[in-house]
């Protein structure tokens, strides 16, 4: 009995010193890898807008879809979408202005070379921007659940940019 | 339920654990030797991924994140796992002696199986709801056995079957691996 | 340095290869080893987590109950392994993109585990962390072997980036674009460069055992 104390003792001993060294470890890199975080969100939203401005609005959304938005001095809106493609997430963002989709990019995502992985081609970007937000977004035929994923996604964003009054 | 039986699908056959992700070679090669070995180890990772997988998921979302403490994620899993694994062990012992003495050395392995922390780890990082966590953990593994029978099948006939000197055992094996993942990688755009 | 030491550190890199020969920590090794980077930025952080795991047992070799030393030596590693994951995650983002999931799976490849349990808690503090060393740069060796032959013959160039600064090193082209097998950067190309170095390990062996038999 007093064995099984003794090692249970132990083991607690060296949990919460892992725990100790693990939670000072985490403070000394925390705020770096915030800091890479957002440095890699602005470098996104530059590849849509070199030159803007951006802030950061707040917003109501129903659809869960849309992460963040942020309005570029230009008076378009950029919204990040996440959405659950066919194997994983993708995450992207698309810019609003004018009654037409002005951009899109993809930021991550994690699908089937040749199928899945084509919702970040150059082909699909072109098909999508310039498409008025009142015409139906292109489906990619082979990635029909990943594409059907990233136009609900723009759908969601044009029934908020319309809520959020832009033009 | 489509998104379910579609993410059921992806996991079993088209992004296979075994022969996409790469992840459970060592019980591949181990374990794969003979049909029935290969089919009691896919049914005891079965049920350690799964049972593991709650746990954790349990762990994360009702005490490492409500106490700020994410970064404790890995120690924690595979102490979960660790512990369900010997759990396992004890109950295989009782139930199974027959099985317990075939798996031998690789019973307490699974603990070290690639595989088991990869679906603990991703049901988090991909943010799965309680319900596709659940079949995300029961199809991976699932998927891993399907590799795991077919391939002890294979296995048993070539060990009686003329192999190039050097590539007899392990070489020749992953050279039948890289055939089944060309097979398997035909699925892709299945779905 | 003596010569049984000596000895049990070359055996990391052919005689006891952890990846070719003992079949050790293969699920990280196929799956990241897609170009030179990628095997080097693994390899190192295997090495340094191995050297310290190593180290750290063997201190404590003497007060580690016995009947809990494998969650303790589980509780060392991933300790371990996690604040290299957080030190990758802050200073070579690019690697931890990279690499991924990959990292945190560290905790679970058998070498580390394997020479915790074979080696560090047996012997001295500093023939272990010779061992920790010996083994991750046989590990590093493989990943770095199978990484050139993929990335050659996968994508026909061969480049090196610095994680920590992006500055490219090199990148030179080997193969013309036309021409490279792209199958080598998939599954099929990953399991059967393996096969073939795996079977030439094997070969090696065999000659060096003949030889030793007819010499010894």
């Amino acid at each position: 009995m007093k064995r099984i104390i003794y090692l249970a003792c132990f083991l607690g001993i060296i949990s919460a010193l892992a725990g100790g060294i693990l939670a000072y470890v985490n403070d000394v890199t925390y705020e770096k890898i915030n800091e890479i975080a957002i440095a890699s969100e602005k470098a996104n939203l530059i590849k849509l807008y070199p030159n803007g401005a951006f802030e950061e609005v707040t917003f109501n959304d129903d659809s869960g879809l849309i992460k963040k938005v942020f309005k570029v001095d230009n008076g378009a809106y950029i919204y990040k979408i996440e959405v659950y493609g066919y194997k994983d997430y993708i995450s992207f963002l698309v810019a609003i202005d004018d009654g037409k989709i002005v951009g899109y990019t993809v930021i991550s995502v994690n699908d089937t070379p040749g199928y899945g992985m084509r919702v970040a081609d150059d082909e699909y970007v072109n098909s999508i921007t310039g498409t008025s937000i009142d015409a139906d977004v292109p489906l990619l035929s082979g990635a029909t659940i990943s594409s059907t994923s990233v136009v609900n996604g723009i759908e969601a964003a044009i029934k908020l940019h319309q809520s959020l009054g832009g033009n | 339920m489509g998104n379910l039986i579609t993410m059921c699908i992806a996991a079993v056959l088209i992004n296979n654990i075994v022969l996409t992700q790469f992840l459970g070679i060592c019980p591949f090669l181990g374990v794969s030797r003979n049909k029935e070995s290969a089919i009691g180890m896919g049914l005891a990772v079965i049920f350690v991924i799964f049972g593991a997988s709650i746990l954790s998921y349990l762990l994360y979302y009702y005490v490492l994140e409500p106490m700020n403490i994410e970064y404790m994620n890995l120690i924690s899993f595979i102490l979960v796992i660790a512990s369900f694994v010997q759990f396992t062990e004890m109950f295989i012992k009782k139930y199974s002696p027959v099985l317990y003495r075939s798996l031998g050395i690789y019973l307490p392995l699974i603990t070290t199986n690639c595989v088991v922390l990869f679906v603990a780890l991703a049901n988090i990082t991909s943010g799965y709801n309680f319900v596709e966590m659940m079949v995300y953990s029961l199809s991976v593994p699932t998927g891993f056995m399907l590799v795991l029978v077919i391939f002890s099948y294979i296995r048993e006939r070539l060990a009686i079957a003329p192999v190039p000197k050097y590539f007899k055992g392990n070489p020749v094996a992953l050279i039948v691996a890289a055939l089944m993942a060309i097979a398997f990688s035909g699925l892709a755009g299945l779905v | 340095m003596n010569k049984q030491v000596w000895e049990n550190f070359k055996a990391g890199f052919v005689k006891e290869n952890p990846v070719f020969t003992l079949y050790l920590g293969m699920c990280s090794t196929l799956a990241i080893s897609t170009s030179l980077n990628n095997a080097l930025g693994m390899g190192v952080t295997v090495i340094i987590v191995l050297i310290l795991s190593n180290t750290i047992i063997s201190m404590m070799r003497k007060i580690i109950p016995n009947e809990i030393r494998i969650p303790v030596y589980i509780i060392i590693i991933s300790t371990l392994v996690k604040s290299m994951e957080l030190f990758i995650k802050a200073y070579a983002p690019t690697l931890n993109s990279a690499l991924g999931i990959f990292i945190p799976l560290i905790v679970v490849n058998c070498i580390i585990l394997g020479r915790a349990e074979a080696f560090a808690n047996k012997h001295k503090v500093s023939e272990s962390a010779l061992d920790g060393l010996g083994m991750g740069l046989g590990y590093t060796f493989s990943l770095l072997l199978i990484s050139i032959f993929r990335q050659v013959l996968g994508t026909g160039s061969l480049s090196l980036t610095n994680p920590f600064t992006e500055v490219v090193i090199f990148n030179i082209r080997i193969i013309p674009s036309d021409y490279v097998l792209s199958m080598f950067t998939q599954s099929v190309g990953a399991f059967i460069t393996f096969a073939l170095l795996a079977a030439g390990f094997a070969a090696i062996n065999a000659q060096k055992k003949a030889k030793e038999i007819k010499n010894g």
